[in-house]
């Protein structure tokens, strides 16, 4: 990776609950949580960051 | 010239003994062959001369010689930006990078063995040359060979840690190693991995000393380097939540590893853990600090 990356940077937010997150983040709504631990694994690929579980409606994906 | 022929050679041939001597490529595959070999080679080759060829100028009264050294010693520090860069090139190729630290302390130990070879040369003319004997030439160029290989082995990881296995274990997003939390994982897939192959470590520092060298991120990234060197690394360049990391608890000083190898093999990782170099940079010993010493050993 090039040192320009950003580093410790929200990529997007994996919610079931759109009501709980706002601001200028990709903001992805699904319907379960099991919707999302099937996508998350392709948004950590897409996008270079790791997939972090913040409670049981909201995950982040963070490049470190 | 002629009385300073065999002196002369004696220095260049050990000389060039002693640097070969010193370069040695283990499992961590460095300096590379064939090239990196001859690179070195070529370059302890002109130390030793260098080193030997000073001395008759100086017999000679050619005082200026002296300054012959200051532009080897320049040129040798290009040897240690050489190294740098290539090492810090390729660190940005690698699963998992040496780390900064780690780079400087191979380019100085190249460095430094250059000017062992120049030490070793002229040590061993001007032997030769006063003595005119050319075996108690040969026995100080042996002697200081044996010297220098003594003085390069620094310390092993071994020695300032207790390197001991832990158990891996998730509650809820969370990974531990022990009782130290290592990352929070969102993927479950990665979670089942992370169990699956998985191998959790912990060092508990042997002193006050080891606990500072060991908190060094240099140091740690070292550690991991060298682990996946050793037994391979399980992931690949999209997969963060498998990178391998270590994590400190700040009570005692204590690092949990955390590491998804190849070859799932913990004595060999226990081992190779024993090995790992302490970096001459991250070396600390407040203990030998004034302030330290003049309270006593309050605190130990």
């Amino acid at each position: 990776m090039s040192n320009t990356t950003l580093e410790k940077y929200i990529l997007a937010v994996l919610t079931t609950n759109p009501n709980r997150v706002t601001g200028g983040v990709p903001i992805f709504v699904f319907q379960s949580k099991e919707e999302i631990q099937e996508k998350i694994g392709m948004f950590e690929s897409i996008l270079g960051g790791m997939g972090h579980q913040l409670d049981h409606e909201i995950y982040l994906v963070v490049r470190h | 010239m002629g009385q300073y022929t065999l002196p002369v050679l004696l220095g260049i041939l050990f000389g060039f003994v002693g640097r070969v001597v010193l370069l040695k490529s283990d499992y961590r595959h460095y300096p590379t062959h064939p090239h990196g070999m001859i690179i070195h080679l070529t370059l302890g080759f002109i130390a030793a001369s260098l080193g030997s060829i000073a001395v008759p100028a100086i017999m000679e009264r050619e005082y200026t010689a002296v300054t012959f050294l200051a532009v080897a010693a320049q040129h040798f520090r290009e040897v240690r930006n050489m190294e740098r860069e290539t090492l810090t090139r390729m660190d940005q190729m690698e699963l998992v990078s040496r780390g900064t630290t780690y780079i400087e302390g191979i380019a100085m130990t190249f460095e430094g063995r250059n000017y062992m070879a120049i030490l070793i040369a002229l040590l061993t003319t001007v032997v030769t040359t006063l003595s005119q004997r050319w075996w108690l030439g040969v026995l100080v160029a042996l002697g200081s060979i044996a010297a220098a290989l003594y003085l390069k082995s620094g310390k092993e990881l071994g020695s300032i840690a207790e390197i001991r296995p832990a158990r891996i274990r998730i509650e809820g997003a969370d990974l531990y190693v022990d009782d130290i939390h290592i990352m929070n994982v969102g993927l479950e897939i990665s979670r089942e991995l992370i169990m699956k192959q998985g191998l959790g470590l912990i060092l508990k520092p042997k002193s006050i000393d080891s606990v500072v060298t060991l908190s060094n991120l240099g140091q740690r990234q070292a550690i991991l380097h060298d682990l996946a060197m050793g037994l391979g690394v399980y992931r690949d360049d999209d997969k963060p939540s498998l990178v391998p990391l270590t994590r400190r608890d700040l009570n005692d000083g204590r690092i949990a590893i955390f590491f998804l190898p190849q070859i799932k093999d913990m004595e060999e990782a226990i081992d190779i853990l024993q090995r790992v170099p302490v970096l001459e940079n991250a070396v600390r010993v407040p203990t030998q600090s004034d302030a330290h010493l003049e309270r006593g050993s309050v605190h130990e």
